[in-house]
């Protein structure tokens, strides 16, 4: 703010004399003037300029001191105009009406010199303060638009990362010789510190970890990439050397990403090795929750022992503890979130809970299993947005004896595609499935199958098509297999009856199935889809089905 | 596969195969444009013998009451089996066809 910055000023007043009096005083003072006969004159002359300070007179011909102040006010929107009124008026009622119409000072007529310099210094100075404050408050401006900007980068990466993540996880179901794998992965903020993995070292070994970074957000979740990448390594070197032990991995990992900075950066892990003859696992954890075996009978037992967090000590030990996977039995391994996760109240939702819900989902598949957690969880905690991160790995040792299944090979051409479906619905029937499980299961392919000839091929260029549908005790699946360019999915929900075609298939398909898996690739496309067979559908034992 | 129709009152009862997916579409919806075109715009879908469709099944049924209400005439459907009736209200199709139990009901919708 600066005192020494004057005017200009406009001067509004009818009488001649007068005001070539106030022009003399106002420029010998330093003041340049702007002069206006009346007040409509005074309005155009701020209409063109932005004149901080005007001396009216109030009652002048064409339009009046009081109503010019109210133009100004209104009609230009000049708040930052500092207006002195001159006024031979005393009464309380005038006064009140020109502050009314936006009027900040008045003079008594007739001016005296001294009085008029200082009412307009005391102008000037609240003048430049607005001046200054609006400008300051542009500059805030314009820095909370550059911070948003910046902001909304992140977000952007963050989202990317977030996706690279979700790529770094295995399928979500996969099924292995004798061992059915599935998971669940739900950062709490868009990208969490979990990550997890299963890979085939050999023919008869499976390699799976799943581990936990302490916090969320960026610096986490880059470390659980790095981890990942370097238990990938590890897996394929010992896969390459032959025998592997859980604990030397995890006393390798613990010795790379020990934290020389000192900023508490660690995190927990279970890391394991299952033979899939056997059964014989080798589990070692590192100050991880314990996995949760659920035995055939449906008895729950905690997989304890372990060591330290990964990347606390320079130096620290790791013990394995060795458990047979029986058939039928499970694996559960999962974050704090699952256990810590807490209600409105505060209440976690803790290993009791948790153990007794695994054991009422006893016989229940991996996928089945994952969903009544998450179910469960969503609904102790009250609402959809998870807390903290939260990751499950299941291990599901099949029966020996498989359950039914039906192969088929097709070409996508209509004919096939009925005849495959007719076969489909006559083979569910036979599997004793209750006819509208079977009809609704049977549709759902129809439209897969459709889909693949219509937009997946090409209607003029027909390719292969493989199917594998199963009849578990618990859920109907079928696993879709095409060479063809990606099938586009729809829009969930996206329905408008009187259309002859659009969206109706995926519509119908997202509806009746319980769960539905698209993964395109260049190596062939893969759809999954399945409905789970609750208590009272239950298969009726008719002959070919295996419970 | 050629379908059965016959006069019922004002109307054309047409009775649709057992199946109607997208391999049986070209030629219900050709019988049924051809009957349109030959001016028995006002037409009965008897769909009791039908056990199963596709959404392609269903956009059979569309275009034939759209090509029929562009000829001044309706269609309504006749005694969906159940699943096929679940297959309807599912779609919300059950909002777009009058659907009858009874024939002479459904030839006295016109």
């Amino acid at each position: 703010m600066s005192e020494t910055t004057l005017g200009p000023v406009l001067l509004a007043e009818d009488s001649m004399a007068e005001r070539l009096r106030l022009r003399v005083i106002l420029e010998k003072e330093g003041y340049q003037v702007r002069e206006a006969e009346d007040g409509q004159a005074a309005l155009e002359l701020l209409r063109e300029e932005d004149i901080p300070l005007v001396v009216s007179d109030w009652q002048m011909p064409r339009l009046s001191g009081l109503e010019l102040c109210r133009r100004v006010r209104g009609e230009l929107g000049r708040d930052n105009c500092h207006f002195l009124m001159l006024t031979g008026r005393g009464a309380r009622e005038d006064l009140l009406e020109a502050f009314a119409a936006g009027t900040d000072d008045f003079l008594t007529k007739p001016v005296d010199r001294d009085e008029l310099l200082a009412r307009l210094r005391v102008g000037q100075r609240l003048h430049n303060l607005q001046a200054d404050l609006s400008r300051q408050y542009q500059q805030v401006r314009q820095a909370l638009d550059s911070e948003r900007q910046a902001r909304a980068l992140v977000d952007a990466d963050l989202e990317a990362a977030s996706l690279l993540q979700q790529e770094l996880l295995p399928a979500r179901f996969m099924r292995r010789r004798g061992l059915d794998l599935a998971h669940l992965f739900r950062p709490a903020a868009g990208l969490g510190g979990d990550m997890l993995n299963h890979v085939a070292l050999d023919e008869q070994t499976v390699g799976f970890f799943l581990l936990d970074v302490c916090g969320h957000g960026v610096a986490p979740a880059l470390l659980s990439f790095a981890v990942a990448h370097a238990l990938g390594e590890m897996f394929a070197e010992a896969r390459a050397n032959g025998e592997v032990a859980p604990e030397k991995l995890l006393q390798s990992l613990n010795r790379r990403f020990f934290d020389r900075s000192g900023n508490g950066r660690f995190f927990t892990i279970v890391l394991g090795l299952i033979d899939l003859g056997s059964g014989r696992t080798r589990i070692c954890q590192a100050a991880h929750p314990p996995p949760l075996l659920l035995r055939d009978g449906g008895a729950v037992e905690e997989v304890s022992g372990g060591g330290l967090p990964v990347g606390v000590f320079e130096q620290a030990d790791y013990q394995s503890t060795e458990i047979t996977l029986q058939e039928g039995e499970l694996l559960v391994i999962y974050s704090d979130g699952l256990t810590e996760c807490e209600n409105p109240a505060g209440e976690q939702f803790g290993m009791p809970r948790l153990s007794a819900l695994l054991s009422a989902q006893r016989g229940h598949s991996p996928e089945r299993l994952l969903q009544t957690l998450q179910d469960s969880l969503i609904e102790w905690q009250g609402g959809e947005q998870l807390e903290d991160d939260l990751s499950i790995l299941v291990l599901a040792r099949r029966p020996a004896t498989d359950e039914p299944s039906l192969e088929l090979a097709l070409q996508s051409r209509s004919n096939e595609i009925a005849d495959a479906v007719d076969h489909l619905r006559d083979w569910l029937a036979e599997q004793g499935l209750v006819a509208e499980m079977a009809f609704q299961f049977s549709v759902c392919l129809a439209e897969v199958l459709n889909n693949i000839e219509e937009h997946g091929y090409g209607e003029e260029t027909p390719g292969p098509i493989a199917l594998l549908c199963r009849v578990q005790e618990d859920a109907v699946t079928c696993e879709v297999h095409d060479q063809a360019t990606e099938v586009e999915t729809a829009p969930e929900g996206s329905l408008s009856p009187g259309d002859v075609e659009d969206g109706r298939g995926w519509f119908i398909l997202r509806s009746w199935m319980d769960r539905v898996e698209y993964v395109p690739a260049v190596s062939g496309n893969r759809l999954r889809m399945v409905k789970f067979i609750s208590a009272d559908q239950a298969a009726t034992g008719q002959p070919g089905h295996s419970t | 596969m050629t379908l059965e129709h016959r006069t019922l009152g004002g109307a054309t009862l047409v009775s649709l195969p057992p199946r109607l997916v997208k391999a049986d579409a070209p030629t219900v919806r050709d019988t049924l444009k051809d009957l349109i075109g030959q001016g028995q715009t006002n037409l009965v879908l008897d769909l009791g013998a039908t056990d199963f469709a596709d959404s392609s099944g269903l956009s059979v049924l569309i275009s034939a009451l759209n090509a029929a209400k562009a000829a001044g005439g309706d269609v309504v459907l006749l005694n969906p089996t159940q699943p096929i009736r679940s297959l309807l209200e599912l779609t919300r199709l059950h909002h777009v066809f009058q659907i009858f139990e009874d024939a002479d009901a459904a030839a006295a919708a016109f």
